[in-house]
């Protein structure tokens, strides 16, 4: 397999990691970038622990995680308590801050960076197995209570209160998962890319997330497996002379997308449907 | 008898004259210099194919599209002299958008069977793809221009342009010299920029043997208002101001510096970041007397110069060419390296080649630029800085100074 090749299957696999920690969160109507902010402190722990600290890269994963999620959990019990575009704007500064922070952090690099990150080993099979448990817990999140509650909040968060469900905690919970997510997104884009600076986690990665996000379908976990691919592929296999107009492509895309199916391409009725569909052929042949 | 003794006499006659013009043609050959090629030196490639990685949309698309024409136009160049080694050069131009992800993702794609690549043209770019040189052994001529960022991919990158922050130091010494009431100077630069970071890093440390005090003024990414920082840098009292900005936040520092008594002009210098035509329609008035510190000259006399001058302010509306015009040089060099060495691009040969071209091309013999002769010393590009004056609103060259 080329080098080319290896390196779309390793970045389409962060993708998809990366689209369903931020689609978690927008299950119960919140759109919280929280899991670009410790995407970046995911990346960096990683990087340093793996490159600083010379400690083997499964080891780098694991405190990718930890850090993830602690970091992650601390601005969630406050962001719980916040809806809609409060949530959006106020967690679009956590971007900022971590980026300021970075680069004033001089063990990490500052503003050069770091480089030199070592690469894991079979990173590729690492990523997509990484990929298919995630999956796996995303898909059992959506068909259980959380869910369900999730559902709820976003219909209609007060009725959701008075049905008993705690939005809090299940905020809290949702954020710090996605969060989790997003460090381990994180470790393996640093892995990836064996050279992370601050700026890579900024507004330029935001906007391309929630592109693949609102193209593939933000009301299910699956249309990230198919936008993600596209997406980043586009610039790949498009003549280089039409490279420059691959922004064009994406806007227009997204926009084509919005008017004619604002679901996005895959919808939960496509995906129930899809779902009814397969339990008759399986009651068929049974 | 006698028709026998004739026979073998034109025979040998004949010999004899076939002996001479092999001779004499062989005299004739190793006089002018011409080899008749070993059959292992042969081009086996129909066209040299470079990739060069720039940013063609984005923030620094104002340079990436002039790096653009820069290596088309050597390339345009060197095709209508009949290639290299014989063969046309093909360049294909990639856009990594200033997205280091899409510059990993790219050089990856355009790296097999690649001899060299171009680019990627931003030093953040060029940081991103180090790991991918060094996995596939192949050398890139890119924006990593001093040691600390060359070396994240040595031996496989090559810088080429020389280092700003080197030019920086030299010519705020020789501004310094020109300007001896300057006693202390407000640095502006990006906290968030590696290379604005290093330069001013630099600045600090090797500005001091001068004895001009260096105060560090902090402006911050996206700022859009300069008044703040530049009262801050005037509430220093100093006597000089340097910026290390793109020429609109250059020409917008100007602009609060000309607008609250800073008039002179020869206290603010700006670094070849800052060289771009807003100088001259915005910054109008502004920046009268006020020093540059550049890489390439751009009222240099040479022929082959302004040659090149007169086809970039017919492709681009007047603007004058800056200082992404090094890429011609890279370009140059690359050609020096597979005719020196007798690349054949042989598939089966790759490897090897590549390492040829690299070794020869990290640490370089004396080559021809567009305007001086330079050489690469361990992949940084060591050639003379240009110090300019802003006159009549245009650029004068007050000084060339070696490194």
């Amino acid at each position: 397999m080329s080098p080319a090749t290896l390196v779309y299957i390793e970045f389409v696999g962060v993708f998809i990691l990366l689209l369903w920690a931020v689609y978690l969160p927008f299950r119960g109507g919140q759109l919280y970038n929280g899991p670009f902010y410790c995407m970046a402190i995911g990346a960096y722990t990683a990087a340093y622990v793996t490159k600083m600290l010379g400690w083997p890269s499964g080891i780098g994963l694991l405190m990718a995680m930890v850090t993830g999620a602690t970091a992650g959990f601390f601005p969630a019990l406050a962001f719980s308590k916040t809806t809609g575009i409060v949530t959006a704007t106020a967690s679009l500064a956590l971007i900022f801050i971590i980026q300021a922070v970075i680069r004033n952090l001089d063990f990490v690099g500052g503003a050069q960076g770091l480089w030199g990150i070592p690469k894991m080993a079979h990173l590729p099979i690492v990523v997509w197995v990484f990929v298919a448990i995630t999956g796996l817990f995303v898909y059992r999140i959506d068909k259980s209570r959380v869910g369900r509650a999730l559902e709820a909040m976003r219909t209609d968060p007060a009725l959701a209160s008075t049905l008993g469900m705690n939005l809090r905690w299940l905020s809290v919970f949702v954020m710090t998962f996605a969060s989790l997510i997003g460090a381990v997104a994180g470790a393996f884009y640093a892995f990836t890319m064996g050279t992370i600076i601050a700026e890579s986690f900024g507004f330029t990665l935001l906007l391309s997330t929630m592109t693949m996000l609102f193209i593939g379908g933000r009301y299910t976990m699956w249309g990230v497996l198919i936008s993600a691919p596209i997406l980043w592929g586009i610039p790949q296999w498009i003549p280089p002379e039409m490279a420059s107009y691959t922004n064009i492509i994406y806007g227009a895309l997204l926009v084509i997308v919005l008017v004619v199916r604002p679901e996005g391409l895959v919808s939960r009725e496509m995906i129930d449907r899809l779902s009814v569909q397969l339990k008759r052929m399986h009651r068929q042949d049974s | 008898m006698k028709g026998k003794k004739g026979f073998r006499s034109a025979r040998s006659g004949g010999l004899g004259l076939a002996l001479s013009i092999c001779f004499i043609m062989t005299c004739s050959l190793l006089g002018s210099g011409i080899t008749i090629a070993h059959a292992d030196d042969a081009v086996a490639v129909k066209e040299w194919k470079i990739p060069m990685l720039t940013v063609l949309t984005g923030p620094v698309a104002f340079a990436g599209v002039p790096a653009k024409w820069a290596a088309e136009y050597a390339v345009n160049e060197i095709n209508a002299a009949g290639g290299i080694r014989g063969v046309p050069v093909k360049l294909t131009v990639y856009d990594t958008a200033m997205d280091n992800a899409k510059a990993v993702q790219t050089i990856a794609r355009v790296i097999p069977g690649s001899l060299v690549v171009l680019g990627p043209l931003d030093g953040r770019g060029s940081g991103a793809v180090a790991q991918q040189l060094l996995d596939n052994k192949i050398l890139s001529l890119n924006s990593n221009t001093n040691a600390t960022m060359l070396g994240s991919s040595k031996p496989y990158s090559v810088s080429y342009m020389q280092d700003p922050s080197k030019g920086n130091v030299v010519g705020a010494k020789r501004w310094f010299q020109l300007e001896p009431w300057i006693k202390s100077v407000a640095m502006f630069y990006d906290p968030t920029d590696p290379a604005s970071k290093d330069s001013i890093d630099k600045f600090a440390a090797n500005v001091t043997g001068t004895g001009v005090k260096v105060v560090p003024i902090e402006i911050g990414a996206g700022q859009l208002d300069f008044g703040p920082p530049v009262l801050k840098a005037m509430s220093q009292k100093v006597d000089g101001y340097f910026s290390s900005y793109l020429t609109p936040n250059h020409v917008a520092i100007a602009k609060e510096l000309y607008n609250r008594g800073i008039t002179k002009g020869t206290e603010l210098m700006g670094s070849m970041a800052g060289d771009g035509p807003e100088l001259f329609t915005t910054g109008k008035g502004y920046l009268e007397n006020s020093y540059f510190c550049e890489n390439l000259s751009p009222v240099n006399p040479s022929p082959r110069y302004r040659k090149l001058v007169e086809a970039f302010k017919k492709d681009f509306k007047g603007q004058l060419p800056n200082n992404t015009m090094n890429f011609c040089d890279a370009v140059y060099s690359i050609k020096t390296a597979i005719e020196t060495l007798k690349i054949t691009g042989d598939p089966q040969k790759l490897v090897r080649e590549r390492k040829a071209i690299d070794d020869f091309l990290y640490n370089s013999p004396e080559l021809e630029g567009l305007q001086f002769k330079y050489k690469n010393v361990n992949g940084e590009k060591v050639a003379p800085f240009f110090l300019l004056q802003i006159k009549n609103n245009q650029f004068v060259q007050i000084s060339m100074m070696n490194p």
